[in-house]
C-alpha cells in the first residue's frame, strides 16, 4: 500500500520564535469579479463575488445581474439561473464523465471564460483516525484511502470537512502510483493541543461527536494546476495562475467526486 | 605575553638591475614562529607607495627600488606590518622580527595597513576580511563568522536572520562565488543557514570581490569570495581548542618533517544532539552540524612547494527515523606551487568539489526522498609573471567538467531525475600597470566557453513550459555552447599620498544557476546549468570610488558608487515550486536586473577605541516577463537604507568591550491588496510584486571578552549577548483571518531571535 502524508514540520520549532500582530497601510485596488464554478456527478453551480478591500470585514456578496452559459463538447448549451442562495444553477443539470465544458460568464461588462474536462470518479475505501508520535508529540492522524483508476493520468482534490465547515484539503497526482491503493495521512491536530484548547488553535482542534465527510474530488489537470498554486500561494504571498481568459479570479472545475463520513470519538483512534 | 615571531629574511639580498630603472631585491617572507612561507605579503616603498608587490605562494618577492637609503614595508593580513631601511646598493641579508596580533594595542597596526591597502590597491570594491578583527566583533551564540563578519561591510548585507547567504551590491546570495582554496563551496551555510560552514580558526585570510573581479576569477555575477586555509608550522606542534554553547572546535599543526613539510587540521562539532539524548522527547533525534579542514604543505625544493588542502563540511538533521535532512560540502585541492625564476611562478591545481544534499522523510511507511549533487572536477594553471617594475602579468586557463543533479526525488513512489554535465574553459590574463607614480591600472580579459553535453534529455518548450519535443544526445555529444568575452578594467589615480579615486568596469558570466526555496538555508534549492534553453547569466558593473586617509592613517573614509545590469536572472513562474517539475527548464523564468547605490565608509583605525560606521544607499530591481505584468519590480533583497556600526574598546586588564548595531529598510514585502473566498476560504490578492516593505531591520550586539595569557597557555572567555534590546525583527510576514477584528484579517510577522547570550572558553598551547 502506498501512502502519503500532508505533513508540515516546523523546523523552527528549535529556536527562539515569536509571532506578533503588525499593522499593515494596504493599498486597496478596484474590486475584481471572482467566479467559482463547478460541473460534478451532483450538480453544476457557479458563484460570482467581488474582491473585497482588506478592512473590509464583511462576508462576501454574491452578485445576481451575471450572464451565465455551460457549453459541453456535446454541443449542449445550458444557462444557469440565480437561485436564492446566491448560486446560478440549471435545474437537474449535472456533468458527464468524459465532456469537455466551457464556462462563459458576463458580467459587470467583462466577458470571462474557462474549461475543463470531468474524468472518471474513484471510490473511498477506508476512513479512519490513528496515532502517530513524532518528536514525543502525540498527533492525529486523519487517514483514507482509495485505489487510483488505472491506465490514465489522475488528478485528485481530496476536501475534509469538519461539521460542514472546511477543515483540510490539497492536491495530488497519482504518478508512479498507477492503479494502486493510495493512502493519505491527514495530520489534524496534537494531543497536547486538545488538552490546553486554545482559542488560536480552535480551527485544528477536533472534538468528540464531530462530523468529518471527505470528499474526493477527481479533477483534470488545469484544475491541478490552479489549486496546487493556489495552496503555494498562501505561503508564498503570490497570486494562483489564471484559470479563466478575461481577467477575473477564481476557477472553473468538472469533476468526479465521492464522499465517505465518520464521527470523531477519542476511543476510534487507532494506535499504529 | 605570548609572542609570535615572524622572521623576514631576504635570500639574495640584492642584485643591482639596469642602472636606470633602480636596483632589484629579491627575497622571501617566512614566518618566524612556524617557518612558513607567507603569501599575500604587500611589499611597498614607503616614499613611493605606488610602487609594491606581493609575496607568491613560496613567500617570494622581487621589487625594484632607486638608489640610496629608503624603507620597505611588509604588510600581511593577521601579522604585523615590518618597515625595514634597506639600501639596495650596499645591504646584505636581513632579519626581521615581529609580533603577532594579539588583544592589545597591536591590533592598530593590523588596521592602519589594511588602510593603506585599501587606498593603494588598484582594484576597485575588494574588502579583505581580517580574521584577526573579526574575532572582537560580537557573535550569535557565540560562534564567530565570517560570512557574518562580511555582512557588516559597506554594500553587503545579510539574507536573513536565519540564513548564512550574504548578497552584494543588489545581488542574491546565489550569485555569489564562494572559493575555498580554489574550490568552489556551494550552500555555505551550517545549521539551516545560521552560521557558516567556515571555521574562522582554518582561515589565514579571505577577499570578497565585490566591484572589480580580476580576470583569474569566473562564474558568478554578483561577487567573489576567495577564502584561503591556514599551512601548519615547519617548527613546533600547537594544540588549540574552544569550548562554545553550540560547538567545540580543536586545530592542531606541526611538523611532518622539520623544515620540509607540514600539516594543519582543524575540526568542529556542534553538540546539540548530546543534549537531546538526555531528554526522553528528544533521544532519537539527531541535529548536528561538523566540519574539517586539513591541509599539508611539503617543500620539495626551493623552487617547489605541494599543498594539498581538504575541507568537509556536513550538517545532519534527523527526527528519529521520519526525516533526515543531509548536505554538505567536500573540496579537495592540490596544488603545485613552481617557481622558474625570481619573476615568473606558477601554480598548477587540481580541484575536486562535491556539494551534495539528501533528503528523505519516512513516516507510516511512505519514503519520500530528494537528492541533488553539484560534482566539479577542475585543473587550474595560474601563472605570476612580473615581467617588469611596472608591470606584473597574470595569467592561466582552468577546464572543468561539471556533473549536476538538479535533482532526484522519490515522491510518493514516483521516480525522477533530472542530471546533466557540461565543460567550462577558459582563459584569462590580466595586466597590472603601474603607469605613473600616480596612476595604477589593472586590465584583463577572460575568454570562456560553456559546453552543455549530452547524456541526458534536453528538451525544447513552448511558452507555458510544457515539452514539445525532447533532445537525447549521447553521453559527451555537445548539446549548446556559449562563448564569453569579460573584460575587466580598474583604475586607481593618486591625488596625493592619502587620497585616491578609483573606477571600474567589470564583465562576468555565470553558468551554475540555483534558485531558492526560500531564504533560509535549507537544502532544498535546486541548481541548474546553462543549455540550449537556459542562457547563462551575464553583468555589467561600473564602479567609481573614492578613499581618503587622515595623515596619520588614524582615519579613513571611502565612498564607492556602483551600478550594475543583470541579463537571464531566474526565478519559478508564479504557482510553481521546487518540486513542481523535475525539468527545471519548465518551471523558471528568465528576466533581466538592475541595481546601483552608493556605500559609505568612516573608519577609526587607532586608539583603544576602534571601529566603523558604514552606510549604504541602494536600489534593485527586476524585469521579467511573466512576473508583475512584466513590469520592473523592487527585488525581493532591496533595502533602501543599510548601516552598521562597528565598534571595538580595549579595557586594562585584557578585557575588550566590542558592540555592533546593524539598521536596515525593511525588506520588500508582497502584501496583499485585496481578499476574496474560494471554497469558502480567504484568500489575497496581490496586485503588485514586492509593492510593501517589511518593518526596519535593527539590531545591537554586544560581547566582553577577557584575556588571560601565561607562559605556557593562552585562555579567553567571551561574553556575548546577541539582540541585547530584544528587537522581534521580520523573518516571515502572514496573512490569515482574524474573525475578532473589524477588519476580519491581520498581518502576523514570525520573528526567528529574540534575545540571546552566550559564553564561549577557549584555550591554546
Amino acid at each position: 500500500m502506498k501512502r502519503t502524508l500532508y505533513f508540515t514540520f516546523s523546523i523552527l520549532l528549535f529556536f527562539t520564535s515569536c509571532e506578533k500582530e503588525i499593522e499593515i497601510n494596504y493599498r486597496s485596488v478596484e474590486p475584481l469579479y471572482v467566479v467559482e464554478g463547478r460541473v460534478t456527478n451532483e450538480t453544476a453551480e457557479v458563484l460570482v463575488t467581488l474582491t473585497r478591500d482588506m478592512d473590509d470585514g464583511s462576508l462576501p456578496a454574491a452578485q445576481n445581474d451575471a450572464e451565465i452559459i455551460l457549453t459541453s463538447s456535446d454541443g449542449s448549451n445550458h444557462r444557469l439561473v440565480y437561485g436564492p442562495d446566491g448560486y446560478y444553477r440549471a435545474a437537474g443539470l449535472t456533468g458527464t464523465v468524459g465532456e469537455n465544458y466551457t464556462l462563459s460568464v458576463w458580467v459587470g461588462g467583462g466577458n470571462f471564460y474557462s474549461e475543463s474536462t470531468m474524468h472518471d470518479g474513484a471510490g473511498i475505501d477506508d476512513l479512519y483516525f490513528q496515532w502517530l508520535k513524532v518528536m514525543g508529540q502525540k498527533f492525529v492522524i486523519l487517514t483514507f484511502s482509495f485505489r487510483d483508476i488505472p491506465d490514465q493520468e489522475n488528478y485528485y482534490c481530496y476536501r475534509v470537512w469538519r461539521n460542514g465547515k472546511n477543515y483540510r484539503w490539497n492536491v495530488l497526482h497519482d504518478r508512479g502510483n498507477d492503479g494502486r491503493e493510495i493512502t493519505l495521512d491527514i495530520v489534524c491536530m496534537t494531543e497536547k493541543m486538545a488538552d490546553e484548547n486554545k482559542k488560536d488553535d480552535w480551527d485544528d482542534i477536533l472534538y468528540e461527536g464531530d462530523q468529518i465527510e471527505i470528499e474526493l474530488q477527481s479533477i483534470d489537470r488545469r484544475t491541478y494546476d490552479y489549486l496546487f498554486s493556489l495552496g503555494l500561494g498562501g505561503s508564498a504571498n503570490t497570486n494562483p495562475i489564471d484559470n479563466f481568459t478575461g481577467g477575473c479570479l477564481g476557477y472553473f472545475a468538472a469533476y468526479s467526486t465521492c464522499r465517505s463520513a465518520t464521527v470523531f470519538s477519542w476511543s476510534d483512534i487507532l494506535n499504529p | 605575553m605570548k609572542k609570535i615571531h615572524i622572521l623576514l629574511f631576504f635570500i639574495i639580498p640584492v642584485l643591482p638591475c639596469s642602472a636606470q630603472t633602480g636596483y632589484e631585491i629579491r627575497g622571501r617572507v617566512v614566518d618566524g614562529a612556524g617557518g612558513r612561507a607567507v603569501a599575500g605579503v604587500t611589499v611597498y616603498h614607503k616614499e613611493a607607495p605606488a610602487n609594491g608587490v606581493s609575496t607568491d605562494p613560496g613567500g617570494f618577492f622581487t621589487i625594484t627600488l632607486p638608489a640610496g637609503p629608503q624603507t620597505l614595508v611588509f604588510s600581511c593580513l593577521g601579522y604585523h606590518s615590518v618597515e625595514q631601511a634597506v639600501d639596495p646598493l650596499t645591504e646584505g641579508e636581513l632579519q626581521i622580527v615581529t609580533h603577532e596580533d594579539s588583544h592589545d594595542i597591536d591590533q592598530v597596526v593590523v588596521s592602519s595597513k589594511s588602510a593603506r591597502d585599501r587606498l593603494d590597491n588598484v582594484l576597485i570594491g575588494v574588502e579583505r576580511i581580517e580574521i584577526s578583527e573579526m574575532a572582537k566583533i560580537p557573535s550569535l551564540l557565540g560562534e564567530r563568522d565570517i560570512i557574518r563578519s562580511l555582512q557588516l561591510l559597506p554594500g553587503v548585507k545579510s539574507e536573513g536572520d536565519g540564513s548564512s547567504g550574504f548578497q552584494v551590491r543588489g545581488g542574491t546570495a546565489v550569485q555569489n562565488l564562494i572559493v575555498l582554496d580554489d574550490a568552489t563551496i556551494f550552500n555555505a551555510g551550517h545549521l539551516m543557514g545560521i552560521f557558516s560552514t567556515f571555521n574562522d580558526d582554518a582561515l589565514t585570510n579571505a577577499t570578497l570581490y565585490k566591484g572589480q573581479i580580476p580576470a583569474q576569477f569566473g562564474g558568478a555575477v554578483s561577487s567573489v569570495f576567495d577564502i584561503h586555509t591556514k599551512t601548519g608550522s615547519m617548527h613546533d606542534y600547537k594544540f588549540n581548542g574552544s569550548i562554545g554553547l553550540l560547538s567545540a572546535k580543536v586545530n592542531v599543526e606541526g611538523p611532518i618533517a622539520r623544515e620540509k613539510a607540514s600539516f594543519f587540521v582543524s575540526a568542529r562539532r556542534s553538540y546539540v544532539d548530546l543534549f537531546l539524548k538526555l531528554t526522553e522527547d528528544y533521544k532519537d533525534n539527531t541535529m548536528n552540524f561538523y566540519d574539517i579542514n586539513a591541509k599539508v604543505n611539503y617543500n620539495i625544493s626551493d623552487k617547489d612547494n605541494l599543498f594539498v588542502s581538504f575541507f568537509i563540511g556536513r550538517d545532519n538533521m534527523g527526527l528519529e527515523d521520519l526525516v533526515a535532512l543531509k548536505w554538505g560540502n567536500i573540496a579537495t585541492t592540490v596544488r603545485w606551487n613552481h617557481r622558474f625564476n625570481d619573476r615568473l611562478y606558477s601554480n598548477t591545481s587540481l580541484i575536486l568539489s562535491t556539494y551534495i544534499s539528501d533528503n528523505s522523510i519516512e513516516i507510516l511507511d511512505i519514503d519520500n526522498s530528494l537528492d541533488t549533487h553539484i560534482r566539479k572536477y577542475g585543473i587550474r594553471e595560474d601563472f605570476t609573471w612580473s615581467a617588469h617594475r611596472r608591470h606584473t602579468l597574470k595569467f592561466g586557463f582552468e577546464s572543468v567538467y561539471n556533473d549536476l543533479k538538479s535533482a532526484e526525488w522519490d515522491l510518493m513512489n514516483y521516480r525522477e531525475k533530472e542530471r546533466r554535465y557540461a565543460w567550462e574553459n577558459s582563459i584569462w590574463i590580466n595586466e597590472d600597470w603601474m603607469a605613473t607614480d600616480r596612476l595604477t591600472v589593472s586590465a584583463g580579459l577572460r575568454l570562456g566557453t560553456f559546453s552543455a553535453l549530452g547524456g541526458s534529455p534536453y528538451y525544447i518548450l513552448d511558452a507555458d513550459g510544457d515539452i514539445l519535443e525532447t533532445l537525447e544526445y549521447k553521453r559527451g555529444d555537445f548539446v549548446k555552447t556559449y562563448f564569453s568575452v569579460e573584460p575587466r578594467a580598474s583604475v586607481n589615480y593618486s591625488l596625493d599620498r592619502n587620497q585616491s579615486i578609483k573606477a571600474g568596469y567589470s564583465r562576468t558570466f555565470q553558468n551554475i544557476h540555483a534558485l531558492r526555496v526560500q531564504s533560509m538555508s535549507l537544502p532544498m534549492d535546486r541548481y541548474t546549468m546553462s543549455s540550449n534553453h537556459v542562457k547563462p547569466q551575464t553583468a555589467d558593473q561600473f564602479s567609481l570610488g573614492y578613499v581618503a586617509l587622515t595623515k596619520n592613517q588614524a582615519y579613513e573614509f571611502s565612498m564607492e558608487g556602483y551600478f550594475k545590469s543583470i541579463r537571464n536572472v531566474l526565478d519559478y513562474k508564479d504557482g510553481k515550486s521546487f518540486n513542481s517539475e523535475i525539468e527545471i527548464e519548465r518551471i523558471i523564468l528568465a528576466g533581466k536586473g538592475r541595481s546601483y547605490g552608493v556605500e559609505m565608509y568612516a573608519r577609526k583605525n587607532t586608539g583603544r577605541l576602534t571601529g566603523w560606521v558604514a552606510y549604504t544607499l541602494s536600489w534593485s530591481e527586476n524585469k521579467i516577463p511573466g512576473i508583475n505584468g512584466g513590469r520592473w519590480y523592487t527585488a525581493g533583497n532591496d533595502r533602501r537604507h543599510d548601516v552598521s556600526v562597528v565598534s571595538m574598546y580595549d579595557l586594562p586588564r585584557g578585557w575588550q568591550m566590542a558592540a555592533t548595531w546593524v539598521y536596515n529598510t525593511g525588506q520588500a514585502l508582497t502584501a496583499p491588496s485585496a481578499k476574496y473566498t474560494i471554497n469558502g476560504e480567504t484568500v489575497y490578492y496581490y496586485a503588485e510584486r514586492n509593492g510593501y516593505r517589511a518593518p526596519d531591520y535593527h539590531r545591537l550586539d554586544i560581547s566582553a571578552t577577557h584575556t588571560k595569557v601565561n607562559r605556557r597557555y593562552k585562555r579567553e572567555w567571551s561574553f556575548g549577548v546577541y539582540n541585547a534590546y530584544c528587537r522581534y525583527n521580520p523573518f516571515i510576514i502572514s496573512f490569515e483571518d482574524d474573525d475578532t477584528k473589524p477588519s476580519g484579517s491581520k498581518a502576523v510577522q514570525t520573528s526567528l531571535f529574540g534575545i540571546i547570550p552566550s559564553v564561549s572558553y577557549s584555550f591554546k598551547f
